[in-house]
């Protein structure tokens, strides 16, 4: 079976986002980037079927700039078989759905039996993608996937409800799934995983071998416009104890929740 | 020709569920700007008396998708379904509450017309004729004003909670009509086969007067069942936890308090090394009382804490633990 995971580089969790001069964004240069946590558990959850199938191929795709690379390497030293970098600037900017476009068109050209994401990228976090992928590629597609397995030719799979409770379900394949955080533990990546990624090949497809055409994709393509960002309005009415010692702030604490709020 | 908005009815065991009312209050502000027309869809096998209570607490008309496939949720049915009702009367707008159902389904619609989903929104801004929606980008560091600046249908999904349904009307009176929709059932191509309860309910924190929880800042389970479990026992507290904390198998399910585990409502709520993400707060609403203690003085926790010590769990906990027990003594 031919397994195509879709990641995507995120500033790392404990990053110190600054927003850019126009306040549309966040300033990129100086930031640690990592691989977006659900998009691990999609490689991961590749790299598990692969090997409970004892075959088949693993091809782990990202659209970004050059960066991302390290994305991919990451990705490939966890044991990926091949990656494809969207790095054309022609992909660049956009929105969940000029993304799905393209990543539709390698999941078409790569003749993928299954793509795996993550759920929600945890930048943006639109949350979308996969799905619509999915209708884009007119497959069947669970979002929120906590377990998967594949039972006579088709995906038995388990999806995330409200409230603690999962539906099971048969989806038959060529599908899409969007894999939950958390469902496993994901390997950390060898020295020796290292060294073999390093001979694993990376291709950059552009738009026109994809067969994209630009007003389709990336900038140009986009439909959603983010017309400013600010940090939010501190909304809430949190008092903060501030003292320079832990003990005082504790007792004043103390006092306001025995006194004040009367809750102990 | 006025602007229609499409809200797309969630329902649960033969009820609306609150978030598709938020999304109708949502709806009607949209509405109200534009002298628009708020139009209902419940898809299920029944859907009348639904769409009846729907029309009753503010749309102004209501649709009934009924055929016996939708008598549960597939995506390829409520997919079609919709997807015709959006072909006939062509909305401005179609809403939905930013759910699991509607994150599983949602983009499956907008995909056929080329639309993306301004996903989880938390408010709105009226723009002459376009609507700026509000969005929480990086896990809530920031609020982005967004746009779509495609051609109608446009998508929206909101989040828990950030439009209030507390003031629609009871006695609205929007017409319903019931269509039958045609579904090809060959195309119903996720095939479910069962709905189950996870783990175990042996905890049941919606009863404690007193929660503590921890959160992935705690670092080890160690730290977890040092720092937590000292602090719930000065204060006789039950323990919760967020969901990375369950993930790691600190503490088992049956402990996760949010959106995929259990909803609380104490008189005090300690949160220590949590940071306050969406799904953790649904859960908490209900505290009446919220102490946060995190070293980020930015994390999202303190918007809904009364009282916030910012620093390391390390250091506050043991103070807080001794400064009770002093309390205590007097
Ligand atoms: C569909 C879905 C459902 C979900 N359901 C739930 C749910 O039911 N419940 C839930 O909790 N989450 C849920 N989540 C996950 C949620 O989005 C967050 O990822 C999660 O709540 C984060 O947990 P956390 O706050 O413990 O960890 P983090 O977000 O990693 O936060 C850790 C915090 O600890 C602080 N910290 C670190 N070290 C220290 C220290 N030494 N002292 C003090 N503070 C420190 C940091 O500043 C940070 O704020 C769900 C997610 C999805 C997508």
């Amino acid at each position: 079976m031919k397994i195509l995971v879709c990641i995507k580089q995120v500033p790392d969790k404990d990053a110190r986002l600054v927003l850019d001069d126009a306040g549309r964004g966040i300033v990129q240069a100086d930031l640690n980037w990592e691989v977006n946590e659900s998009d691990r558990y999609a490689v991961e959850t590749g790299l598990r079927l692969k090997q409970t199938l004892g075959q088949g191929e693993v091809v782990v795709c990202t659209l970004g700039p050059d960066r991302a690379r390290k994305a991919l390497n990451t990705a490939l030293a966890m044991g990926a078989d091949r990656g494809i970098h969207l790095s054309d600037p022609d992909y660049r900017g956009g929105d969940p759905m000029t993304v799905a476009r393209v990543l539709a068109a390698v999941a078409r050209s790569e003749q993928a039996e299954l793509v795996l994401c993550g759920t929600r990228s945890d930048d943006e976090g639109y949350g979308q993608t996969p799905i619509l992928l999915a209708g884009l590629l007119d497959r069947p597609a669970v979002f929120l996937t906590m377990g998967v397995e594949v039972q006579d030719g088709s995906l038995k799979v388990i999806r995330e409800l409200e409230a603690g409770r999962q539906e099971e379900s048969i989806v038959p394949l060529p599908a899409v799934l969007a894999i939950q955080s958390g469902i496993y533990e994901v390997r950390y990546t060898s020295l020796k995983g290292i060294m073999a990624a390093k001979r694993k090949k990376v291709t950059q497809p552009t738009p026109t071998e994809l067969g994209l055409s630009s007003d389709q994709i990336g900038g140009t393509g986009q439909r959603i416009e983010v017309l400013s960002m600010a940090p939010p309005e501190a909304g809430g009415h949190c008092e903060f104890i501030e003292a320079d010692k832990p003990d005082v702030a504790a007792r004043e604490l103390v006092e306001k929740l025995r006194r004040e709020a009367k809750v102990i | 020709m006025s602007k229609k908005i499409l809200v797309v009815v969630e329902h649960e065991e033969g009820k609306i569920r609150r978030g598709s009312l938020e999304a109708l209050a949502a709806a009607r502000q949209l509405a109200e700007a534009w002298g628009g027309q708020v139009i209902g869809a419940v898809a299920a096998d029944q859907a009348t008396s639904l769409a009846e209570e729907f029309a009753r607490r503010g749309a102004d008309q209501v649709v009934a998708l009924e055929h016996p496939a939708l008598a549960r949720y597939t995506p390829d049915g409520y997919r079609q379904a919709i997807a015709g009702l959006i072909e006939e009367i062509a909305p401005e707008w179609v809403l939905m509450a930013h759910t699991y159902l509607a994150q599983d389904m949602l983009p499956l619609v907008s995909a056929a017309s080329g639309a993306p989903v301004l996903s989880d929104c938390v408010g709105v801004e009226i723009d002459g004729e376009r609507a700026v929606f509000l969005r929480q980008p990086y896990d809530a560091k920031f609020v982005a004003r967004t746009v779509d600046n495609g051609p109608a249908p446009h998508f929206a999904t909101l989040q828990s909670g950030a439009f209030p349904a507390d003031d629609l009307p009871e006695n609205h009176g929007g017409t319903v009509s019931t269509h039958a929709v045609e579904i090809d059932a060959a195309a119903l191509r996720r095939e479910v086969l069962e709905v189950r309860e996870v783990g175990d309910r042996t905890v049941d924190l919606s009863a404690s007067e007193v929660v503590v929880a921890g959160g992935r800042g705690l670092g080890s389970k160690e730290k977890f069942d040092e720092l937590v479990g000292s602090l719930a026992q000065a204060l006789g507290a039950a323990i919760g936890a967020s969901r990375p904390v369950v993930d790691s198998e600190w503490l088992p399910h049956a402990h996760q308090i949010g959106s995929s585990g259990q909803a609380i409502t104490p008189k005090l709520y300690v949160a220590l090394g949590i940071s306050g993400a969406i799904q953790h707060v649904v859960g908490i609403r209900g505290a009446q009382c919220i102490v946060a203690i995190n070293r980020d003085k930015e994390a999202p926790i303190f918007n809904e804490a009364t009282y916030g010590i910012v620093g390391d769990v390390a250091e506050v906990v043991p103070a807080l633990v001794a400064a009770i027990e002093e309390a205590r003594a007097q």
